[in-house]
């Protein structure tokens, strides 16, 4: 049976995510790598983000907390870049030679599961830019319905995922400006809604807590869960530059400015909701609502939906294929479907956004000591060296084949890491178990811990022979 | 049957181009400068300034 056009499309997708690119290929500069990273980061998720930390921070600290240890973060783990750009690959190759091939895809199937939890929260900011534009016109939807008005963008968002990259080239023309265009009214308002004395005397509701640090560790634990969501899929377009440090600075800017700029901009947001009304809130589009003049609302509204639909569509998409990539003889439209029902289950439970800030953690907890392993291997183990033909099993017998395809000492870091956040801080329960979470929080520690454990366990002697490291 | 033939056709691109590379391009060339790393020590420098001063106001 011949193959559709669109398969054939999403095969020579996955083989080019997978394939290292040639020099020829690399067509970016900084400027095309910076501004196509920016469309991406600037999803409408940001501005639920900036809310929820400006619940517990003042204007100042929310300055200090949001742009700081998102710049820091990125700078530091975006160093690999390097690779992704010298080598044409992305990170999920390199991973290989860290955690094995079969390591690999477990690995890959968590990273999913962890980041698809941002998709629910799309699909819950559309339907409740539904509720309200529906407001607008005198219907008001019952709260226990709202979560189908999500599925609605769940179901349009699959409907272009299944329609291959010439689907997805289309929506995103539509999404980039649509969320452009919702952050430049964000910002508008933010910055004119109220008077801006109100915006710089506003203190937090802070009673909860034991002081102002506790607070501020918190928002901060909550930040570096933002600034860690980016890094295993941040790979993907920066390998696309011609240049290292185009690729590296593009990156490090887009998700260490330009994204936290937009969480920024969602928390004046709830602050000029809270001068105005008294009420804070950690929904952009019932604030859009209430702040903006009727006709702004109304388009700010609509540009949030058609923005959701694209994510969601785009999301459903790149997660696809990194799912493909490491399991190919699986049909991607069964990829689709799984991360449809996901998403799904997670709308309908409707509790993703009110569980915001456990889900961030469990998935900084996973992704803090992997990009601390890769770090350490990149420029401790590998010294930025890397066998293209053993990653990608070229040859008879791979030195990355390890046991059975599964690397115990990388994966083993890994879980180490993760344990030693639990021991600090639980992000169901918010329950701090240690003093540590005061002065650098947990996801740090889990970052420290799981680098700490790969570059000991390599340098020994075993561990040496079982890395191949000469 | 015709999954098999997609993974055999993907690995022959892989090994085109791993081949291509290695002939062509110096992979062990490290274009990341010394400019680039005294501007990240700046970034994370004044990264970290700006969180104590948030911590502190």
């Amino acid at each position: 049976m011949a193959k559709s056009q669109r398969e054939k499309q999403i095969e020579q997708e996955t083989t080019l995510g997978i394939a290292p690119l040639l020099p020829e290929e690399k067509k970016y500069g900084f400027l095309d790598a910076f501004l196509v990273i920016s469309g991406y980061a600037i999803a409408t998720w940001c501005y639920t983000q900036g809310a929820c930390v400006a619940q517990m921070l003042d204007f100042r600290q929310l300055i200090g907390n949001t742009f700081g240890i998102n710049i820091l973060v990125m700078a530091i783990v975006s160093l690999p870049i390097v690779f992704s750009v010298r080598y044409g690959i992305d990170v999920w190759i390199w991973f290989r030679s860290i955690f094995g091939l079969n390591g690999c895809k477990i690995l890959t199937v968590l990273a999913v599961l962890a980041n698809f939890p941002w998709y629910a929260v799309c699909a819950e900011l559309f339907s409740s830019s539904m509720s309200n534009l529906l407001a607008m016109g005198g219907i008001i939807v019952p709260e226990s319905l709202q979560p189908l008005l999500g599925v609605g963008s769940i179901l349009l968002g699959t409907a272009i995922a299944v329609g291959g990259p010439t689907a997805i080239q289309k929506s995103t023309r539509i999404m980039v400006p649509a969320m452009l265009g919702v952050g430049i009214i964000v910002v508008i308002i933010a910055m004119t809604a109220v008077p801006i004395d109100g915006i710089l005397t506003y203190k937090p509701d802070i009673s909860m807590y034991s002081g102002r640090s506790e607070a501020y560790m918190r928002a901060l634990e909550l930040n570096i869960a933002f600034a860690f969501s980016w890094s295993v899929a941040m790979f993907v377009l920066p390998r696309l530059c011609k240049k290292e440090s185009q690729g590296y600075w593009a990156t490090t800017v887009s998700y260490g400015v330009i994204a936290p700029f937009f969480c920024f901009a969602g928390g004046v947001l709830a602050i000029a909701m809270f001068v105005k009304f008294g009420v804070m809130s950690n929904d952009p589009t019932y604030i859009l609502a209430r702040l903006a003049s009727p006709p702004v609302a109304l388009l700010s509204l609509i540009l949030v939906a058609f923005a959701n639909i694209g994510t969601q569509g785009v999301g459903s998409y790149m997660n696809a294929l990194v799912l493909k990539s490491s399991f190919p003889k699986v049909n991607y439209n069964v990829f689709v479907a799984l991360l449809t029902l996901y998403v799904l289950a997670l709308t309908i439970w409707n509790k993703v956004v009110d569980y915001f800030s456990s889900f961030l953690a469990v998935e900084t907890y996973l992704y803090a000591p992997i990009m601390a392993v890769l770090l350490v291997d990149f420029f401790f183990i590998k010294h930025q060296r890397l066998s293209l033909r053993d990653a990608y099993f070229l040859k008879e017998k791979s030195k990355y084949t390890f046991s059975k395809g599964f690397n115990f000492i990388g994966l083993g870091s890994i879980v180490i890491g993760f344990v030693s956040a639990m021991l600090i801080f639980n992000p169901v329960t918010g329950e701090i178990y240690s003093p540590i979470f005061y002065y650098c929080g947990a996801s740090i520690v889990s970052f420290f811990v799981g680098g700490l454990v790969y570059l000991i366990a390599c340098k020994t002697k075993p561990g040496k022979k079982y890395m191949h490291i000469d | 049957m015709k999954q098999t033939d997609y993974i055999s056709e993907q690995q022959q691109e892989v090994e085109r181009r791993v081949e291509y590379l290695e002939q062509n391009v110096d992979m062990n060339a490290n274009h990341f400068g010394r400019r680039d790393w005294i501007a990240v020590g700046i970034t994370v420098v004044v990264s970290l300034a700006l969180l104590i001063w948030g911590f502190f106001a």
